[in-house]
This record gives C-alpha cells, sequence and structure tokens, in this order.
C-alpha cells in the first residue's frame, strides 16, 4: 500500500461520527476567522493567536508577557477587534486606583444624588496595558472584578457585560517601579502567552505596511456577541472523557512533585487547562478533548502557575514541558 | 575502571562457610552429589561477582537537579537521572557532600525522585553520586562513584539571634521621602495574602467575604532601610549566619529594603529572600571554634558502621522460599538417617511453624509473640534432653554422626527458622540448610538424589535472588514486559548451566573417603555361630557339601543368598536371585566387588580353602596381602604401581557375613572382627543386615594389557618351588577329560604370553558358547566342565568361569575361581553403583608374578584398572543424563512436551487476555504507537505527536488520519464500537497497515 493509498481511502468517515463532528463545524469556522482577522494584523505567531483565541472561547483571562515592542498591545487589541462589542482599553500607572477602573459613585443631576459611574471595565473586551504598573490594590480590583465578572460598588453589586474578557500585558524585563502580580493573581489567567519575535519575513511584513498596527483600523468584527455566546457554549459542551481527566492529573500531579518547583500548579490551573484544551478541540471541529489538546495547551495554562525556585516564566515552561514528556497520554 | 566492589552482604559469609563445610563433606565421604553441588557454588559464586559488575556498569549518571538554594537540616527534593537499560534491576543511589550522606534511596527508572538533606552551610561545587548494586544474587555489592558538579548553597536555618540591627529612613537632600500625606504604618486598604504576610495583618471580614485570605495594607514610608550587622569571628560562624538570616528574613519580609554587612564592613544590598538564603549560604564569618573531637585508638580502628547492604528486613517471598529449602534439606537427612517418620512430621511442622512465625513478624514489624517464644524455648529444651538423653547409647563413629550430632542440627535449625526474619539470618540459615542438604546427599544413596537436588536448588535460588532485591516496592510505572526478557533469563540460565558443566568437566569423581571417617554401622549385630565359615543372611553356615551331595539351590527370595557365598559352590546350580538392589557401592570406579575365592575343584563342586585365617578387630583391620598378592612373599612391591581405591557398601538387603572388596582390600572398616584368610577372602563376625554400612580401602594395582602381556608364559616362568605353592591352583581334577586339555592346548597354540592364551580362550568360548541361566544340569558323575563345553555349550557365569579356570590350569597356569558382584549400574548424580542380586557373578583370577591376581572374566565386561580411570563428574553426569534420555525417551519427550504446551498455553492465555482487555481499538493503537516508537517516537506522546514521526508527504497524511481516527474511537463519547463502526475500523486497520516502519 504505502504511498499507493488512494484519496478516496483516506477521506472515508463513518457516517454516523461525520454528523456528530459536523454540529461543532461553527466554532471552527468562527474560531477560524477570529485567527485570520487577528493575524492580518499581528504579524506571525500564529500559535500564540491560537491560543488567545482558545482563551476567548474558553471563557478564561489573558496574560500577554513579553518584552516591549513585539506587539503585545496590538495582539491584544487586534483580538478585541475582531470581536463585535464594547471595548476598553486603560493603561495601568502607579496612581490608577481601583475606582478609575470599576467605576465610583459620583455626585450627579439636581439634587447631587450619587449615581455609579461605571468604569471602563464595563465592557465586553477589556486590554489593560501594563499590568504589572498598576498598584496592587487595582491590580486586586481588577482581577476580582474579572475572576467574579461583577463589580461591588457601595454595597451594590453589578454585573459585567457578558461576555467578559481581559486580556492584560506586561513587560517582565523593565522591573524598576512596578508591583509584580503575586501567584494568587498570576493564577486568575487561564493563559500567558509570550508571543515572542517576529520571523524576519513578517517582519518585513510589517516594515511595509502590510502588516501591523496600520491594519488595525481596517479589522472588522467576523463575531458578534452572540456568536460568541453560542461558541462558549458548544466549547463547554465538548466532551472530556475520563481518561483525559485523569492524564490532566497527572500533569498537575507532575508539576507538584518535580524538583525544582516549590508550589506546583494548582486545581484552578487544572481547570483553566480543561476550558482551554475544550476550546483547542472545538476549534479543530471535535466534540471531545484528546490527549493532544491537553499537550498543545498545558505550556500556555501552567506555566505561570508552578512556582519555580528563583525561576521565571521561561523556567516554569521547561518544567511543563518535562513534566509532558514523563507522563504518558492515554490512549485507547 | 569505575567500578569496585565495596563489600558482601550479611550472611554471605555463611554460605561462603557452608561452602568449605561441603569442601570437608567431600573429603570424609567422597560423595558426587556434593560435588555437584559445590559446583553449582561455584558458579552462582561467580554470578554474584559478575551480576552485580554488571548492574552498576550499565548505569550511567545522565544529570542531577538540585535546587539552587537549600537550607541545612531542611529537606529538599532531588531528581536523579540515569541512563538505564530497560528492565535494568534497580540500583541503590547515594549522594554524598564531603563525604555525608546527603540522599539515598532505590533508583526508580530513569528519574529518581530522592529527598536530600544537606547537613553544612556553605555552597556545594560539586556531589558525588554512588550506584551500588548486588545484581541478582545480592551477595557481593559493587559501587560506582561519579562526582556531579553542582551549584547549590546551603543556608542555616533562620534561627532568632542577637544581631544588631541599624534602621535609617532614606533622606533625599533633606526631604523625607514617602508618599504625600502617609503615615507610615498606616493601615491602607486590603489587598490578597502574599506569602510572608504575618497572620495579625489578615482583615477577616474580608477574608470571610471573599472566601480567600485578604490582609490589611499597610502604608509605608517608600524608602526605609535597615542593615543587618553580623559578627565575625564569633567561634561559631554558622549560629552567627542563622541568626542574621533571621533578622535579614523580617527585614525584608517588612518591606524594608534590605542591607548587610559583616562587622563593620561595606553594607550589600539584599533583594529578596533568595538573596538573604544566598547570602547566609555563603557569608564568610571566620572559622569555627570547635575543634575535632579527640579520637581514641579504638574509635579510630572501629570501622564506618555503615551497611554494605542497605536494607536489613528480609523480604516475605524470600523468607518462605528459604523455609521451602530448608525444609527440602531436613527431610532429605531425616530420610538419609533413616529416622522414623514421627521425627519427619514434627521437622516439618517445626520448620512450617518457623516460617510463618518469622513472616508474620516480617511483616508486622513486631517481634516474635511470647507464646511462639515460649514454645521454642521449651521445644529446645525438650529437644536438647531428648539428644542428651540418647548419647549413651552411641558406640562408634558413624552412629555419632547419624545419632546426636544431627539431631542436634536439626533442633537447632528448626528454632533458628523461628528468629530468621533479616537478611541476615536467612541467608545463614540458607547456608545451615546447605550444609544440611550435603550431609544429607553425602548418606543417601538411593536414586531420588537427583530430584531432591533440583527441588531445593529452584527453593535456594529463589529465596536468594528475592532476598536481593528491594524491599520496598519501586513505585515506576508498570510497563509492559519487553519482549525477550524470557528469552534472556533462559539465555543466562543456561550460560550458568554451561559453566557447571564445564566446571564439573575438569572435576575429577571423588577418591573416596578422607581416612578420618571411613562409615561403618552395624545395625544389628548377629553373632555367626562357627568361628570363619560363611554364614547367610539368616544366619545358617552355608555348605553345599557338607550333607548329601543334593545340589542345595539358594534359598527362594533371599536376594543376599547367592550360592557362591559359601565354603563350597555346585557350578550346576544357580539359584533364581530376582531383581533387588541388594547393596550400593559408592566407589569412583566399577570393578568386581570381590567376597570369595575358590580352589579346589572337583570336577562339578568348588571348594575353599578350609584354613579359617586370622581373626582381627575392628573396627579399623588391616588387611595383609593375601597368598599371592603383590606384597606377598612371591612379589616385590615396587612390581607395580597401585592407588588406593576407597569403596563404601551401603547393604540394601540382608546378606551373608562375606566382606567385599576390588582386589586388594587391605584395609577395612567394619563395627565388628573379621578372619582374614590366606585365599583373600574376609569373613565378618557378623552378618550383614540391610542398613549396614562398611568401607573397603582397597590397593588396586593399575595394570594394563601391555604390562600383562610382558610377564610371558607363567606356566614356564613358575620354578619349580613355586609350582609347588602353587599346588592348589594347578591342580586338574581328575574327571577332566582328555578333549578339555587338547582344546586348552589347541587354543594355546600360537601364543607366547599367558594373557593372549586367556584371551584367545575367552574368545572362543565367546564365540561357541551361549549364556543361558536355565542351562540344563550334567548327568550325576559327569564333569561339569566337559558338559559344558562339548555337550550343551549352554552355560551361566559360573561354568564359564570353571572351564576358563580349568583350561589354565591344564597349561600350568595358576587360575582360580572368584565370586562376588559385578560392579552393578552407576547412579551418576549420587556417584554409586546399584548392585542387584542378579549381579551375583563368578569369574576367573590368574596369577601374575608381578602384579599378583588378575581377573579375567569372558561374560561380564569389566575393563582392566588402568584403563578404568577415573572420570570426571561432569563426563559422568552427561553420561547418565545421556542414559537417562535414551533409556526414558518417552518419558522425557511426554515432560519436554507438557512443559513446552504450559508455557505456550500460558503466554497463549496471557496474549488473548490482553487482546480481550485492549480490544480492537486498543490493539490498533498498539500496533499505530509502536510503529511510530520505531520510526523514533517517544513511547506515551499523544497520536498526533506520533503521528509527526513520519516525514514523507504520503505518510504523513496517512498517520495524522490514523491518529485522528484512534483519537476519536478512544475519547469520543459518541463513538460506540459496535457493528456500525465494522467499516470504519477495516479501513482504519488498513491504513495502520500502509504505514512504513523503516525509513526511506
Amino acid at each position: 500500500m504505502g504511498s499507493g493509498m488512494t484519496a478516496d481511502q483516506k477521506t472515508l468517515t463513518n457516517p454516523t461520527i461525520g454528523d456528530v463532528a459536523r454540529a461543532d463545524g461553527d466554532v471552527r469556522e468562527l474560531a477560524a476567522s477570529l485567527v485570520d482577522a487577528v493575524d492580518a494584523v499581528v504579524a506571525g505567531r500564529r500559535d500564540a493567536i491560537r491560543t488567545s483565541v482558545a482563551c476567548l472561547l474558553a471563557g478564561g483571562h489573558l496574560l500577554i508577557e513579553d518584552i516591549p515592542g513585539v506587539g503585545k498591545t496590538l495582539l491584544a487589541q487586534a483580538l478585541a477587534a475582531s470581536v463585535g462589542g464594547s471595548f476598553h482599553r486603560i493603561q495601568g500607572t502607579p496612581d490608577l486606583l481601583p475606582s478609575d477602573v470599576v467605576g465610583s459613585m459620583m455626585p450627579h443631576g439636581e439634587g447631587f444624588e450619587l449615581h455609579f459611574r461605571p468604569g471602563p471595565i464595563f465592557s465586553n473586551i477589556v486590554v489593560f496595558d501594563e499590568l504589572n504598573r498598576a498598584n496592587p490594590r487595582t491590580q486586586s480590583a481588577l482581577l476580582e472584578a474579572a475572576e467574579e465578572s461583577a463589580v461591588t460598588v457601595d454595597g451594590v453589586t453589578r454585573k459585567l457585560p457578558a461576555p467578559f474578557m481581559l486580556v492584560a500585558t506586561q513587560n517582565p524585563v523593565e522591573m524598576t517601579g512596578t508591583y509584580p502580580l503575586g501567584e494568587g493573581a498570576v493564577d486568575r489567567f487561564a493563559a500567558v502567552i509570550t508571543p515572542g519575535r517576529a520571523t524576519a519575513a513578517d517582519e518585513v511584513e510589517v516594515l511595509t505596511g502590510r502588516r501591523g498596527r496600520n491594519r488595525l483600523a481596517a479589522v472588522q468584527p467576523v463575531a458578534s456577541m452572540t456568536d460568541l455566546v453560542a461558541a462558549r457554549q458548544a466549547v463547554a459542551a465538548v466532551h472530556l472523557a475520563d481518561q483525559v481527566a485523569a492524564y490532566v492529573v497527572a500533569l498537575l500531579d507532575a508539576t507538584r512533585r518535580h524538583a525544582r518547583v516549590t508550589l506546583g500548579a494548582s486545581t484552578r490551573g487544572g481547570v483553566a487547562l480543561v476550558g482551554l484544551a475544550k476550546a483547542h478541540a472545538a476549534m479543530d471541529g471535535r466534540s471531545f478533548v484528546t490527549p493532544q489538546d491537553v499537550v498543545n495547551v498545558a505550556s500556555p495554562a501552567l506555566s505561570h502557575r508552578v512556582v519555580v525556585s528563583g525561576g521565571t516564566l521561561v523556567a516554569g515552561r521547561e518544567v511543563v514541558a518535562e513534566c509532558l514528556a514523563h507522563v504518558p497520554a492515554p490512549s485507547a | 575502571m569505575n567500578e569496585r566492589p565495596v563489600g558482601t552482604s550479611p550472611g554471605v559469609g555463611g554460605l561462603v562457610l557452608a561452602w568449605f563445610g561441603g569442601v570437608a563433606v567431600v573429603r570424609l565421604t567422597g560423595a558426587t552429589p556434593v560435588v555437584l553441588v559445590l559446583a553449582a557454588g561455584v558458579v552462582l559464586g561467580l554470578a554474584a561477582v559478575f551480576s552485580g559488575w554488571w548492574t552498576v556498569r550499565r548505569c550511567h549518571i545522565r544529570g542531577l537537579r538540585l535546587p539552587a538554594t537549600a537550607t541545612a537540616g531542611a529537606d529538599v527534593p532531588v531528581d536523579v537521572t540515569l541512563v538505564v537499560p530497560k528492565r535494568a534491576r534497580p540500583v541503590w543511589l547515594e549522594l554524598r557532600v564531603r563525604d555525608e550522606r546527603i540522599a539515598a534511596g532505590w533508583s526508580t527508572g530513569e528519574v529518581t525522585p530522592l529527598t536530600a538533606r544537606f547537613t553544612r552551610r556553605g555552597a556545594v561545587a560539586d556531589v558525588e553520586v554512588l550506584m551500588r548494586s548486588a545484581g541478582a544474587v545480592g551477595a557481593l555489592w559493587w559501587r560506582k562513584r561519579l562526582t556531579v558538579d553542582a551549584d547549590v548553597v546551603v543556608a542555616p536555618v533562620a534561627l532568632r539571634g542577637t544581631v544588631r540591627i541599624d534602621r535609617s529612613t532614606g533622606h533625599d537632600e533633606g526631604d523625607r521621602l514617602g508618599r504625600a500625606g502617609s503615615v507610615s504604618g498606616e493601615t491602607d486598604g486590603v489587598r490578597p495574602w502574599r506569602e510572608g504576610d504575618s497572620e495579625r495583618s489578615v482583615h477577616w471580614s474580608s477574608t470571610l467575604r471573599s472566601g480567600e485570605l485578604v490582609v490589611h495594607d499597610h502604608r509605608q514610608a517608600v524608602d526605609r532601610s535597615s542593615v543587618v550587622r553580623a559578627t565575625s569571628f564569633t567561634g561559631d560562624p554558622d549560629s552567627e549566619a542563622a541568626a542574621a538570616r533571621w533578622a535579614l528574613d523580617d527585614v525584608v519580609r517588612s518591606g524594608d529594603r534590605a542591607f548587610v554587612a559583616v562587622d563593620d564592613g561595606p553594607a550589600v544590598p539584599i533583594a529578596d529572600r533568595a538573596a538573604v538564603e544566598r547570602w547566609s549560604a555563603l557569608a564568610d564569618l571566620g572559622a569555627p571554634n570547635v575543634s575535632e573531637p579527640r579520637r581514641g585508638l579504638v574509635d579510630r580502628l572501629r570501622r564506618d558502621p555503615e551497611r554494605v547492604e542497605p536494607e536489613s528486613t528480609a523480604r516475605v517471598a524470600a523468607r518462605y522460599w528459604a523455609g521451602a529449602a530448608t525444609l527440602v534439606s531436613l527431610v532429605m537427612l531425616t530420610n538419609a538417617l533413616a529416622y522414623s517418620s514421627a521425627i519427619t512430621v514434627a521437622v516439618i511442622v517445626g520448620v512450617v511453624a518457623g516460617t510463618v512465625a518469622s513472616s508474620r513478624t516480617i511483616v508486622t514489624g513486631d517481634p516474635a509473640p511470647i507464646w511462639v517464644r515460649t514454645l521454642v524455648g521449651l521445644g529446645a529444651l525438650l529437644a536438647l534432653a531428648m539428644v542428651f538423653a540418647s548419647i549413651g547409647q552411641i558406640d562408634g563413629l558413624f552412629a555419632i554422626l547419624r545419632g546426636p550430632l544431627p539431631q542436634l542440627l536439626l533442633v537447632l535449625i528448626v528454632l533458628h527458622g523461628f528468629e530468621s526474619r533479616d537478611r541476615r539470618t536467612v541467608r545463614v540459615g540458607m547456608g545451615i540448610s546447605s550444609v544440611v542438604l550435603m550431609y544429607a546427599s553425602a548418606f543417601r544413596v538411593d536414586g531420588t538424589i537427583a530430584w531432591w537436588l533440583i527441588v531445593w536448588g529452584i527453593c535456594f535460588w529463589c529465596s536468594m535472588s528475592r532476598l536481593g532485591a528491594p524491599t520496598r516496592p519501586v513505585n515506576s510505572p508498570r510497563v509492559n514486559r519487553a519482549a525477550g526478557s524470557s528469552i534472556r533469563s533462559a539465555a543466562w540460565v543456561s550460560v550458568s548451566a554451561l559453566a557447571m558443566f564445564a566446571l564439573l568437566i575438569v572435576v575429577p569423581v571423588p577418591a573416596g573417603p578422607a581416612r578420618l571417617t571411613l562409615p561403618t554401622l552395624i545395625t544389628d549385630s548377629r553373632p555367626i555361630a562357627a568361628p570363619g565359615a560363611v554364614v547367610g543372611p539368616d544366619g545358617t553356615v552355608r555348605d553345599a557339601a557338607d550333607g548329601s551331595g543334593e545340589p542345595s539351590r539358594a534359598p527362594a527370595g533371599q536376594p543376599g543368598g547367592y550360592n557362591g557365598f559359601a565354603d563350597s559352590m555346585d557350578t550346576s546350580v544357580r539359584g533364581s536371585l530376582g531383581d533387588d538392589v541388594v547393596m550400593r557401592v559408592r566407589a569412583p570406579a566399577a570393578d568386581f566387588w570381590r567376597g570369595q575365592t575358590f580352589s579346589t575343584f572337583d570336577g562339578r563342586t568348588w571348594f575353599a580353602d578350609q584354613e579359617t585365617g586370622t581373626l582381627r578387630d575392628g573396627p579399623q583391620i588391616d588387611i595383609p596381602p593375601a597368598f599371592g598378592d603383590v606384597g606377598e612373599r612371591f612379589i616385590g612391591d615396587a612390581a607395580v604401581d597401585y592407588e588406593d581405591f576407597v569403596q563404601t557398601y551401603y547393604i540394601e538387603a540382608d546378606m551373608p557375613n562375606v566382606i567385599f572388596g576390588a582386589y586388594r582390600p587391605s584395609e577395612v572398616i567394619v563395627d565388628a572382627s573379621v578372619w582374614t584368610r590366606a585365599d583373600g577372602a574376609i569373613r565378618a563376625s557378623t552378618v550383614f543386615l540391610a542398613e549396614s554400612v562398611y568401607t573397603v580401602v582397597s590397593r588396586r594395582p593399575i595394570v594394563t594389557a601391555d604390562q600383562l602381556r610382558q610377564q610371558g608364559d607363567i606356566g614356564e616362568r613358575l620354578s619349580s618351588r613355586g609350582a609347588e605353592a602353587f599346588d592348589r591352583y594347578l591342580t586338574v581334577p581328575a574327571t577332566t577329560t582328555q578333549r578339555t586339555r587338547d582344546l586348552a592346548q589347541q587354543l594355546a597354540v600360537g601364543h607366547s604370553t599367558t594373557y593372549d592364551v586367556v584371551r584367545a580362550y575367552e574368545r572362543w568360548i565367546g564365540a561357541n558358547v551361549e549364556y543361558d541361566l536355565s542351562a540344563p544340569l550334567p548327568a550325576p558323575g559327569a564333569d561339569a566342565v566337559d558338559d559344558f563345553l562339548f555337550n550343551t555349550q549352554l552355560g551361566f557365569c559360573e561354568q564359564i568361569a570353571s572351564a576358563l579356570t580349568i583350561m589354565l590350569r591344564t597349561q600350568g597356569v595358576p587360575a582360580r575361581l572368584a565370586t562376588g558382584y559385578a560392579a552393578g549400574e552407576r547412579d551418576r548424580i549420587a556417584g554409586v553403583y546399584e548392585v542387584r542380586a542378579s549381579d551375583a557373578h563368578a569369574w576367573v583370577e590368574v596369577w601374575f608374578p608381578e602384579s599378583g591376581w588378575q581377573a579375567f572374566d569372558p561374560t561380564a565386561s569389566v575393563p582392566l584398572s588402568a584403563d578404568s580411570g577415573v572420570s570426571s563428574v561432569g563426563a559422568d553426569l552427561i553420561a547418565g543424563v545421556s542414559a537417562y534420555v535414551s533409556a526414558e525417551r518417552e518419558l522425557v519427550l511426554a515432560v519436554l512436551a507438557s512443559g513446552a504446551s504450559i508455557v505456550v498455553a500460558v503466554l497463549l492465555i496471557g496474549e488473548l487476555r490482553r487482546r480481550r482487555q485492549r480490544g480492537r481499538w486498543g490493539l490498533l493503537q498498539d500496533r499505530f504507537a509502536d510503529l511510530a516508537v520505531r520510526r523514533g517516537g517517544r513511547s506515551g506522546a499523544p497520536n498526533p505527536q506520533l503521528a509527526s514521526v513520519w516525514t514523507d508527504a504520503d505518510d504523513a497524511a496517512v498517520a495524522r488520519d490514523v491518529a485522528a481516527r484512534l483519537d476519536r474511537a478512544a475519547f469520543d463519547p459518541t463513538f460506540h464500537d459496535d457493528g456500525s463502526t465494522d467499516e470504519w475500523y477495516r479501513t482504519t486497520a488498513k491504513l495502520v497497515g500502509s504505514l512504513r516502519t523503516t525509513r526511506r
């Protein structure tokens, strides 16, 4: 047989199974158009783009951590722009107060009654630049609001719009005058991605203006909020087999037992990993999670959650990679 | 070479001693089975040396993952990564820093997680990794030492102490820094808990509301700094560093800018707690003020008490196997010493109870319960009392060897079983068991000994190999048994077996017991009525010529009742003797076991000399040369070479008082008195009942055919004086016919030497006479020799030998008739000759002037002494096994076939079970994963990753498709493996089949 395999044999599928697979085709198309839209602006880094889209579909928050000038903010903005819906961008500074983010009670009108004036967090997608430059109070207010999708001001709880996604960026290099996020804060992000530098070809694209910031204005929303909500529901319905769940648990356990790790990945990390893996599966048009989905999203989902003594995110990635290499994946 | 032996496991000395004990047993008894055990012991020793070396040699350190910082005295995780072959034995890993052990444990596959504890503050630049293993045998430990670069700083444990701290608030051009309006220390909202926050700052109401720890956030001066000043040369730098660490940790936790200085030296900024650790680990605070404690001579002589074998507790399985080995050896002993079955049962119960009791204490870890110990103590006292009570009845060395000594041994072994729970005692117990085994097999002469040895060997090996393995379960993930591992172990077993055979080929059959303890045992002394006469087993004097002249047939059903053992023998009679084993003879080579000689013949009946000989008292009796022997007056001592030839006779059926021995007995060890007769026969003062034992040492002349031939024509060489002395052996009865003389004369023509004449006679008899046990009786009064040679030409050994003797006498050659037993069949394992009643035999002895009496026999082919050289144990064993195989071809084939079919069935059932468990998709998955791994994929990787090993575009597409299909089958909840998926399965199987294994 070998290369003599004919095309029709390869595409022959079980009709029953084909029908099931088609139900998730919508998510796949949606995800593909989102990735394409972002990719039109951000040159290259398709993996990072896919992860950020997966994060969006999984309903998690995203932290983009990289050196300045590689397009962190651009990626966040492009992602926001490709989704219809409200969008705000906040720049993190030390004097930014929680009320500047979540909103505050302001005297208003004839009787100067106190009315709630919503902060920029009241939008579908919030891009928070330089998260580590905001002071810890603001950081925790923001993250608490993002975690609970609600803001409590003056005793009244106000729901954030749904869907809601926080995309934060931070620069790990210049640390002076920053407030590094604590472990608890970082844990709230479903994924941390490091887009890295573009390839030479992609840089040419940026410099010639075929891609990059000036294309941002041209981005049209490819998904409505309704689409997004439907897609999130489809992602949540993706099936996770028990063996794959056990595999995730084994991975978490491996990070906890790893010699260099002082604090392993939390259960919340496992939940985030499963969510991302489900999104990844749906983006591939599947209604079930395979171990490969887990492997693909393990590094962005877990690297920031393992605390390596004296280490950084890079060390966390190494640890996760080693754990992946040592834990055997389940199969039929 | 990196590998070197470091020592033996505890208790191995016992096994080595046991081996030397076995050598002593061989020297004392000359038992071949002991040689087999000893050879197996040598092979085991070689395996013990090689196996540990091989295990250690194949392991290499790939890396060591250590934390960057550690705290002295605190546990830190360490990973040791090894390069180990698949299914290699675990090795004992030890990490050392400056000769102090920081971590140790059994390796678990490639990565071994260990828990390390650094003991001393400071920087660690290299770590010594020691790998130790004793291999499969678990006796000799080998070690490999490697030094791995490390970069670890070991900080002291933070301890509150008195350290000066200079606090200052930073000023910038005279203005106090800080946030406008802030008051230092004032509460400023809340924030989530972070590591290092005090529990006092928890904001409980927020914590309760949010469900996670929330603390007060304190506003503080932006730039407050503290300088911790450590003191150098306090004499205890570690404590000072520990105190400095405490202070620095406190400062860093409070959020101040931290600095540290030694005495009044420059202040070094400390960024975080990691920096605190580094500084406190590396700070040079002067030399410690402690002097090395003086070590006395005794201390210096005392060795490092570190154990060679890391674990001392035995595994329960090893204990059970050891118990089985002990049981086998003890039952062998009680059988060999013919103890009553009550004792055997008691021993079995004792060993089983001891094994169970000690295994239980291994499991629970408690000492044996009090009632067990009480019972053991009482049993010990009782048994010892019984042994002491029986000592009074002992007479003779053999009786001691059979009596109280082994009884004491039995008691001690059974009691030892209750206490053996650690590896040392189990090994020592097995050493004792092997001594018992060898002791028992030295006394056992029956045919089942091979099976006992095999069973014991299996128990012994299982126990040894399980003792050497780690006690704790190695928690590596279960992997499928690599294909070929059983082939490999089979190969090892064959190599060991070959090595053992090779060793045995060069080990000669033991020549016989040393003179120290030649065994003898008379079970029941039954004195004989007539001094010097031959007495049958029933106690009656056997003499055919005493009464009416009627031929007296041997008593039916009495195996030892051969009519050759009497003062006269009617050649026309041969009783029906049966096939029972009458005795077993331990001897290095085959020979005639001679009992009687007859000199006078009346044409029909042979008569022995009438003189009774000299009475000599046992148990150790020197036998002087008899008439015509080497060393007697006719022959000088130097005329011929001779060898000492030791035979021990184990009587199995009641026998007459004849003492048998190969020509020429020089020493008899028997618990009785004997008459040594001039005709060379020896008669004891008692009959030998079953289970009697005596030993004969013979000075066997080493003669070759050439030597005999060189002695020429004896008839011519006999001087007239000699002829007179040998008159008895030259007398031809009056009834001898002329045609007999003519035949003798005619056959002797052309042969110049007596040897050739004898050979010619033998050839003629061989060609013209048929051996027939039911030959017709000669007519009354007729000459039996004539009748046999010319009328019937049918006969048995007595008639053949008589004919040959008379023919030789007609030619003037001194000859006589000897009776006794032919050598019998050799039991190759036990190393004894099984002599049956039907082996009773008569042959001719011809006198040669230089080598004495020489046996000739036309019917039984017993080689000349020089030709029957002592063979090696191995050759003997191979001959025995091949003889057994050719004799029992059907049985061997059946056993082999059934064994093979059992193995095949087990494999088949296992495979079927695997197939059922895995299901068809699981099997397909295995095939796919196997293909991918063979192309370099990582086993355990997810399917799409495995698929990526196919780089060729077509193959890659197929592989990706297969991976997707397999994943769907495994994880898709809507996928049900029923009839509807058959077509899909077939397609997938076809796709898997189309994938190429090898790279193009």
